[in-house]
C-alpha cells in the first residue's frame, strides 16, 4: 500500500515535470520569431529586441527552462506582457471563482446524477428508467455554454428570478452568492450529472444482481439499506472514475460558461491572453489547472483503496 | 443457428432498439451532410445578405429561423455554418487520427524507452482538459479557422494514440504475429499485414465519438472567439453573437444550439450502434461493464 501510494506520487511528480516543461516550450512553438508576434506586425526592432529580453529569449534554452521552474517552484509564475500584473496575482484573483463554480457544480452533477442513476437502476427496463436514461443521453449532447445561454434566457430574463450575470461568493453572501450560483452550476453540471447517472445506472444494475445482495435480501435486510449501504459502495468505485475525468471536464466546462454569465474567472483570463498572445498568463493558468488536475486524480487514487481495499497496486 | 437467434430475448430487443435508434440517428446525419454540402442552392440568403429594416426579427415565412442583429437570415446561416462546424470537426479528427494513430502504433509496437516516454507525454497531455489544451494550442498558433482545427485535432490526438497502443500491445503477442515473425519477415510487413488490421475496429468506434468531441470544442472555441472569425459563420459563432443581444428565448439562440445538441446526439448514438454492431459477441450492456462507458463518455468534453 505505502510502495504503491509512493510511486504513484513519483507518478504525479513526472507527469507535472513533464507538464512544466511542455507549457514552458509553448513559446519555442510559436511559428516565426515569438517576439515579433507578441510585440505586433509594426513594432520597430528596439520594441522587439525589448519583448524578446523581457521573455528571456535571448539566453540559452536550459537557462530559460531553470528560471521558469525557479520561478515556479518559488511562486513567481512571471508578469503579464500587457498590463504588467504578476501572473500569480492574476490567478489569485480569477482561481477561487473558478474553482467555486467547479464545486458547485460538481455538487449538483453528484447530488442529481446519482439518485437518478440508482432509480433508473431499481427500476430497470420500465417508464422510468426509460425517461432517465433518455435525460441522460440528451444531457451528454447539449453543450454547457447553450444550456447556460438558455437558462439565462428564461430565468433571467424571461421571468427575472435570478441575476443574469455577475459573481457573488458563497462565503461572502450565502444568499447572493447562491442566487448567481444556481444557473452556473447548472450549466456546467449538467454533462456531469448525465455522465454520473448512466455509470451508476450500470454500475447499481450489476452489484444488485450480485450474490451478496440475494443473500442479504434472503436474510431479511430491508431494500433501502441493501441499496444505499452496501450495493451503492461496491458500484462506487467506476462512478469515483467517472467523477473523477469529470472534475477535469468541469474545470474546462467552467472555463467556456463563465463567458456566459460575465463571471471574470480562470476563463477570462485565459481567453483575453489567448486573444492577445499574453504567453506567460496563458502558461501561468495553463500550469495552475494541469497541478489541481492532477492532485485532484491522486485524491481519487487514494480514494480508491479506501473503498476497495483489495485495489493495493493503483 | 446465427448469431442473433442464440441471443437471449431482452438483449436482442435492446439490440433491435439500438438499431432503430441507430438508423434514425444515422438517417438525421445523411440528411444534414446533403443540406451542408447544397447549402449555397437550399439557403434563401447568402449568408453575410444584410439586411437593416429587418433587425433580430422572430420566425416568418420570410425568414424560417429569424434574423440576427445585422439582419442576416438565421436559416440561411445556420446551413453555411454547418459546413464550418462540420467540415472543421472532420478534419480536426482526421488530424488526430493522422498523429494519434501513427504514434500509438509505434509506441505498442517498438515498446522499451520509446513507448515510456511517448505514454508519459501522452499522460501528460491528457491531464489537461481538453478544451484548455485546444485553447492553449490556439494561443501559440493564433486564432482562426484553420489553427482551430488542427488545436482541436492537437487535443484529441492523445486518445487515438493510447487506444490504439492498447490495441497493439495485445496483437504484437498473438501466436499468428509471432510465427510471421520467426518467418524472418520486416517489422513493417508485420505492422501492415497483422498489426494494424487487427487493431483499428476499437479505433474506428473512437473516431466516431470524437467526431462530436470535435464538434463541441470547434463551437467552444468558436463561441469564446478563438474559432472561427466573423462573418464566416459557425454555430458556435452564431451563438456567441446572439448572446450579446440576449433578450429573452429567442430563434437565434435556440436555434444553433439545437443544432449542435442534435448533431452531437446523433453521432453519439451511431457511434454506440457501431461499437455494437463491430463487436457482435459483446451487448452493449456487458461492454460497459468492462469498459466505463469511455467511448460514450469520450464525447462529453
Amino acid at each position: 500500500m505505502v510502495t504503491a501510494l509512493r510511486r504513484k506520487v513519483v507518478s504525479v511528480l513526472l507527469t507535472l515535470l513533464f507538464a512544466s516543461a511542455m507549457v514552458f516550450l509553448i513559446t519555442y512553438l510559436v511559428p516565426g520569431d515569438p517576439a515579433v508576434v507578441v510585440a505586433g506586425e509594426q513594432a520597430t526592432p528596439e520594441q522587439i529586441a525589448l519583448v524578446r529580453s523581457e521573455l528571456g529569449l535571448d539566453d540559452p534554452i536550459v537557462e530559460q527552462y531553470g528560471r521558469f521552474m525557479w520561478g515556479v517552484l518559488h511562486g513567481d509564475l512571471g508578469t503579464s506582457l500587457f498590463t504588467r500584473e504578476p501572473v500569480v496575482d492574476i490567478v489569485a484573483r480569477t482561481l477561487p471563482r473558478t474553482m467555486e463554480l467547479v464545486v458547485a457544480g460538481l455538487v449538483v452533477a453528484i447530488a442529481a446524477g446519482i439518485p437518478l442513476g440508482i432509480a433508473a437502476a431499481m427500476r430497470a427496463r420500465t417508464a422510468t428508467d426509460g425517461v432517465i436514461r433518455a435525460v441522460s443521453t440528451a444531457g451528454l449532447a447539449i453543450p454547457n455554454f447553450w444550456f447556460g445561454l438558455i437558462l439565462v434566457s428564461i430565468f433571467a430574463l424571461e421571468w427575472a428570478v435570478l441575476p443574469a450575470t455577475g459573481f457573488v461568493s458563497v462565503f461572502d453572501d450565502p444568499v447572493e452568492g447562491l442566487a448567481h450560483q444556481v444557473l452556473p452550476a447548472l450549466a456546467i453540471g449538467l454533462t456531469a450529472m448525465a455522465a454520473i447517472a448512466r455509470q451508476t445506472r450500470s454500475a447499481m444494475i450489476e452489484v444488485l444482481s450480485a450474490d451478496f445482495v440475494r443473500t442479504q435480501r434472503a436474510m431479511g435486510v430491508p431494500g433501502r439499506a441493501i441499496v444505499w449501504q452496501h450495493a451503492l459502495k461496491n458500484a462506487s468505485i467506476p462512478v469515483v472514475t467517472i467523477i473523477g475525468l469529470d472534475i477535469s471536464r468541469l474545470i474546462g466546462g467552467a472555463v467556456v460558461v463563465e463567458t456566459v454569465f460575465g463571471i471574470s474567472g480562470l476563463g477570462g483570463a485565459l481567453v483575453s491572453a489567448t486573444t492577445q498572445r499574453d504567453f506567460p498568463v496563458v502558461q501561468g493558468v495553463i500550469l495552475v489547472v494541469v497541478f489541481l488536475v492532477v492532485i485532484v486524480n491522486l485524491l481519487i487514487d487514494v480514494l480508491y483503496t479506501w473503498l476497495d481495499p483489495r485495489i493495493q497496486g493503483v | 443457428m446465427g448469431a442473433s437467434a442464440m441471443l437471449k430475448g431482452p438483449v436482442r430487443r435492446r439490440r433491435r432498439a439500438g438499431r432503430a435508434g441507430g438508423r434514425v440517428a444515422l438517417g438525421f446525419l445523411v440528411v444534414l451532410g446533403v443540406a451542408t454540402l447544397l447549402a449555397g442552392p437550399l439557403a434563401p440568403y447568402g449568408y453575410n445578405d444584410q439586411d437593416y429594416d429587418a433587425i433580430l426579427q422572430g420566425m416568418s415565412g420570410a425568414h424560417w429561423f429569424g434574423t440576427d442583429d445585422l439582419g442576416r437570415d438565421v436559416f440561411s446561416r445556420l446551413l453555411y455554418g454547418a459546413q464550418v462546424s462540420l467540415g472543421s470537426a472532420v478534419v480536426a479528427v482526421v488530424v488526430a487520427v493522422g498523429i494519434g494513430v501513427p504514434v500509438g502504433l509505434v509506441s505498442g509496437f517498438v515498446g522499451r524507452r520509446v513507448d515510456a516516454v511517448v505514454m508519459r507525454v501522452l499522460d501528460t497531455l491528457l491531464a489537461f482538459p481538453t478544451i484548455l489544451l485546444a485553447i492553449t494550442i490556439t494561443a501559440v498558433l493564433g486564432t482562426g479557422l484553420l489553427t482551430a482545427m488542427v488545436a482541436v485535432g492537437i487535443a484529441l490526438m492523445p486518445s487515438f494514440a493510447r487506444m490504439m497502443r492498447a490495441q497493439v500491445l495485445v496483437v504484437r503477442d498473438r501466436l499468428y504475429v509471432d510465427a510471421a515473425r520467426t518467418f524472418g519477415l520486416p517489422g513493417w510487413w508485420l505492422v501492415a499485414r497483422h498489426v494494424v488490421p487487427n487493431s483499428i475496429q476499437p479505433v474506428i468506434v473512437l473516431t466516431a465519438h470524437m467526431l462530436g468531441a470535435a464538434l463541441l470544442v470547434e463551437a467552444s472555441l468558436s463561441f469564446l472567439g478563438l474559432g472561427t472569425p466573423p462573418p464566416q459563420p459557425s454555430w458556435g459563432g452564431m451563438l456567441r453573437e446572439a448572446s450579446r443581444f440576449l433578450d429573452g428565448l429567442a430563434p437565434q439562440i435556440i436555434v444553433p444550439g439545437l443544432a449542435i445538441a442534435l448533431t452531437l446526439l446523433a453521432i453519439n448514438v451511431v457511434g454506440d450502434w457501431l461499437r455494437d454492431l463491430l463487436d457482435p459477441r459483446v451487448t452493449s450492456r456487458s461492454r460497459r461493464r468492462a469498459v466505463p462507458e469511455a467511448t460514450t463518455e469520450a464525447a462529453a468534453v
